[in-house]
Parts: C-alpha cells; structure tokens; sequence
C-alpha cells in the first residue's frame, strides 16, 4: 500500500471560457451545479475523487459562490475534502499530475470530458441515462434498470415512463403525463398533461399545466433548444412557488 | 396601442400583428374577425414583426383557435421567429393551427388598410 497516508488532490480549473459558455444560457447557477442526469457536476467529481483516494478537490472558479453549509454537507457525505480558490492563487501552487481544466466529468476510463457548451451537457446525458457510470451511485432506484425514481416522489398511477428516465428525489407527476428519454432534477412539479420527450428539466422547476416539451432543456428563466441550439428566456411556461 | 395591419390578398384576410403584448388583444380580435368574416372566411396571421411570443399571446391565440372552429373559418399562421415558432411547439399550437414556413405565400395585387385600437 505505498499510496496510504500521502495526501493526493484532485485539481478542477474552470476557466473565463467556461463561465462564458454558460453565463451567455442565462443558466443563473455556477458552473459546477449544472445537473446532468439528476446530479449536480460537482457530485460527480467528488464521487470521482472517493473512488480514486483523493483526499481533496480544489476548484479554482473567478465566480464560484461557496456556500459553506451546502460544502460542510457534501464533506462528510463523500469524505472528501472541498477547497474552493480563485485562479490567481493557482500561481506558485506546485500540482501533482491531476490538473484538469474546464468544466467537465471523469468517464469510467478515465477520460475527463469535457464541455465546450450546453450541448454537449444533454448529448452526454442522454448517453448517461441509458448507460449510467460505474464509479457513481445511482440517483434513485426502480424495478426497471432504465427507470430511476428517487425518494419522495409522487407519480400519478396513469403516467406512463418510456426509454429511460431519471426523477430526481421530492418530484410530483401529476396525472396523464408522458415522460420519454428525459430527466427530471429534484424538487420538480410536473403538471397534468405534460408531455416530455428528450429533454431535460432543471432543479425545482414547476412546470405549467399541459406543455409539450421534445428536445429542450427547461430551466427557471430561459429554455433550450437541442435541435436550434439557441436558448430563449421565457415567462410562464413555470409556475412561481 | 395595438396595431394590427390588415390586407387582403387572393381571397385572405391577413392580419400583420406590430404588437402583441395589449391585454385586450382579444377583445379586438374577436371584433376585426366578426367584421372580416363578411368578406372572407380564411384569415393569415402574420409574425414576422413579432420577435416575441409571451405566455398570454398564445392563451389569446388558443381563445381565437376555439372562435374558428364555433364560425368555422380558417386560419394560417406565417413568419413566426424562432422564439414563436418553439411556442407554438410548446403549447401544441402548431397542431391547431396550419403554420405556413415562408411569408411570401401570396400573389398578386394586394390593398392595405390599417387598424388601430
């Protein structure tokens, strides 16, 4: 065991292209609290640096809000380390060989992928809902290995799943919904009628009644197109709460 | 102010939305449709000044959408935005209505008259 007790980190640099990649989609979140399939980017670089003994993750970001109490929480969930730095202090900073940069997640290989715009966030989720990683924990559990549901989750007995579908954990679907190919983030209400086919609906969105969504990413003040690639802000397709 | 300029062309009342965002959008549409329903049964809406769609513009169009079918008349929707275009995707408008993609879908000689309310 030669590594035991040596300190190994794991390094993540977001750099000023990133942030201008997801700022100009109106995302209203930082960069590492993007979800892909269910979870926020930042789980799967700590699920990352558990399975490979990493005792810390530094994230340099010009623009990363730390919130210690969210930090103290995913500490002792995952056992690792978290230490937030802004970029000029990566200068005289001595890196072992696990630098990475940009924004992206760690494949089973050990490729790191990496995002060069939201595009690439929902190709690689869709791949991720069919074929989930192996280093990480699954977000909910279900008796079909395609479907995941978390915990506190409300589904109407006539809402029908198809393909693979992720339902993050304190999520309502209420009755004759149709969900395809598609993920739902935590804390989502998804109103009667609606009809998703692959696209992905960000964290604690309420969505109104009745809406019709095929390749779009939905957040709280714009929406994504998949087949335009363009984004849009919006008013009333969500409901406030 | 609402401005809805209105043409006839080849048998078709085209209404040519300025503006859409008036609450009493509705309102006034009902009165221009009754009065054009004389003349015509089949009625172009045309976007193409309209960058966007809000959530209320669609719940007006879904209200005229429920008037077409109860005076049985026609309408065609052209020069939607991309913005409107996804709307109307988003709210199954495109499944009521008959979207037309290029704006030049007619010919021939043409008057204008403009309405304002």
């Amino acid at each position: 065991m030669y590594f035991m007790g040596r300190a190994m980190n794991l390094h993540i640099v977001l750099d000023t292209n990133n942030d201008y990649v997801f700022d100009k989609e109106n995302l209203l979140s930082t960069p590492e609290t993007i979800n892909i399939a269910g979870k926020e980017i930042i789980h799967y670089w700590l699920e990352w640096a558990r399975h490979k003994s990493y005792n810390t993750l530094y994230i340099y970001s010009a623009r990363s809000i730390i919130d210690n109490k969210k930090n103290e929480m995913l500490q002792d969930l995952y056992g690792v380390k978290i230490v937030y730095q802004k970029p000029f202090e990566l200068h005289g900073v001595k890196f072992d060989k696990d630098v990475y940069q940009g924004m992206g997640i760690f494949l089973d290989s050990g490729e790191y992928h990496y995002f060069k715009s939201l595009d690439d966030v929902f190709v690689l989720e869709q791949e991720l809902i069919h074929k989930p990683l192996k280093y990480c924990a699954l977000v909910g559990y279900g008796a079909d290995d395609a479907i995941q549901v978390g915990k506190n989750v409300y589904i109407h007995k006539s809402v029908k799943f198809s393909g693979a579908v992720v339902i993050g954990d304190n999520c309502i679907i209420e009755k004759d919904v149709e969900i395809e190919n598609s993920v739902i983030s935590r804390g989502c209400l998804i109103k009667q009628r609606s009809i998703i086919k692959k696209s992905h609906i960000d964290q604690n969105i309420h969505m109104n009644m009745g809406l019709s969504l095929n390749k779009k990413a939905l957040f709280e003040s714009s929406i994504y197109d998949m087949m335009k690639k363009e984004s849009y802000s919006h008013e009333g397709l969500c409901v406030k709460h | 102010m609402l401005d809805i300029k209105r043409e006839y062309k080849n048998g078709y009342t085209v209404y040519n939305f300025i503006n859409t965002t008036e609450p009493k959008m509705l309102e006034q549409l009902k009165v221009m449709i009754k009065n054009d329903m004389n003349q015509t049964y089949m009625f172009m809406f045309d976007f193409k000044n309209v960058d966007y769609l809000s959530v209320d513009d669609i719940k007006v169009l879904q209200k005229i959408y429920m008037m077409s079918v109860n005076y049985a008349f026609e309408i065609g929707i052209i020069g939607l935005s991309n913005q409107a275009e996804m709307m109307f995707e988003i709210f199954q408008l495109d499944q009521l209505y008959s979207v037309k993609k290029a704006s030049n879908v007619f010919y021939g000689e043409s008057y204008e008259s403009s309405y304002s309310a």
